[in-house]
């Protein structure tokens, strides 16, 4: 026999906190670069804002069927306050950040940077850094670097919302050296080079 | 609303297939807020400078840690607040100037309450040329911790691996801008 339970939340019962939610059992997401962003120029910085859900297909069913539950709203536009990422709802969210880093340039200080804002967008602050680097304009490498980030959100919406974005950052070279943010057209077709994994692992902490 | 509480919840066999007691904690190393460095040649050091992340902005947590009890980390040595079947991401940013063809870390655990350890993973990098080089090393592993506490408590740290030079370092935390960090997410019962 099948035995079912039905419940809205699954709590502790020595925290009091929410274990599982029924109504947001899973939100999980994927967006990948969708272009090669390359240059910024020396010592300055880029806010990402070409991203993608990611939509793989292997012979017409999608790999990760994203997004689960409710998705991430990715960037708009190419300014530097609307290129944010929004949450869904709230909650504790693990970010995951993949950086394909393709570089012919004597520049061994680059780095994509997460930022936060607790303002709905107003104002952003560094919360962590995936550096990458490379030492010689002449040979063409790649390197993948990756990190992993924590954050809780308390508020999607109005004047408090959390929302975060990913800056590319370089210290060396002229606009005409290689040196990117690998992207991809269209995963689709093509395999995932740089992206952000996003996922619910629990609920928001007052 | 109709809410359950309990412990834990085990299937008809009597097995625990989930509890929920949450547990997610994430450490940053930090030194001289700009970078840890080993001072001359390291290798098999116990990696020591970390403190829970405590990133806010404007007096405001955006982290909240720990969730749960939380870990305990004494010097470099890292123990579970209960059991459980736990995922370690381990994120090494590194800051290089010289030659040396393989360095980084050693992640290794302890089955019985610290004498002795076992070298689970290694996290590497290389760099040819005496240049300034910025770059992360990342790696996720699973431990089952069967046991906190006794001569059986699981353990675990990362040590330094094969730094021939002064100038090979790991990155901390420079201002808000986290560098080298440990996220721990336990993700069920102990198996």
């Amino acid at each position: 026999m099948v035995s079912i339970l039905k419940v809205d939340e699954i709590q502790n019962p020595s925290t009091g906190s929410t274990a599982i939610n029924v109504k947001t059992p899973l939100v999980i997401d994927c967006f990948y670069v969708n272009a090669d962003i390359s240059n910024p120029g020396a010592s300055v910085s880029s806010v990402i804002h070409q991203w993608s859900r990611a939509n793989h297909t292997a012979n017409s069913i999608s790999i990760g069927n994203f997004p689960i539950g409710a998705g991430l709203t990715g960037p708009s536009g190419s300014g530097s306050t609307v290129n944010c990422f929004s949450f869904p709802t709230p909650g504790y969210y693990r970010l995951d950040l993949t950086w394909v880093h393709l570089t012919r340039n004597d520049n061994p200080n680059s780095s994509l940077d997460i930022s936060v804002s607790i303002d709905n967008g107003s104002n952003y602050t560094t919360y962590g850094v995936v550096s990458s680097g490379h030492t010689s304009g002449t040979h063409t490498v790649n390197h993948t670097s990756c990190g992993t980030y924590f954050i809780n959100v308390p508020s999607v919406t109005g004047s408090s919302a959390v929302k975060f974005r990913i800056t590319f950052t370089r210290t060396y070279g002229s606009a005409s050296d290689l040196d990117q943010v690998n992207g991809t057209a269209n995963t689709a077709t093509t395999a995932l080079k740089s992206y952000l994994l996003s996922q619910r692992i629990g609920e928001a902490v007052a | 609303m109709n809410a359950l509480l309990v412990e834990a919840i085990q299937d008809p066999a009597g097995t625990e297939i989930f509890d929920t007691s949450l547990e997610i904690d994430r450490w940053k190393l930090i030194g001289n807020n700009v970078n840890r460095n080993f001072n001359g040649a390291s290798d098999g050091e116990t990696i020591v400078e970390w403190e829970r992340d405590d990133f806010e902005i404007n007096g405001t947590s955006i982290l909240k840690l720990p969730i749960g009890t939380g870990m305990s980390c004494i010097n470099g040595i890292w123990s579970f607040p209960r059991k459980g079947l736990y995922k370690i991401d381990i994120m090494l940013v590194m800051q290089v100037q010289a030659n040396d063809a393989e360095y980084g870390a050693k992640f290794k655990v302890s089955r019985d309450s610290g004498s002795t350890y076992d070298e689970y993973a290694r996290l590497y990098h290389a760099n040819v040329e005496v240049d300034n080089l910025h770059h992360t090393v990342s790696a996720s592993h699973f431990i089952n911790v069967s046991s906190i506490e006794g001569s059986t408590a699981v353990y675990f740290k990362l040590e330094s691996y094969g730094m021939d030079d002064s100038n090979v370092s790991f990155k901390g935390d420079s201002g808000d801008a986290r560098g080298t960090s440990v996220s721990i997410t336990k993700l069920g019962p102990a198996v």
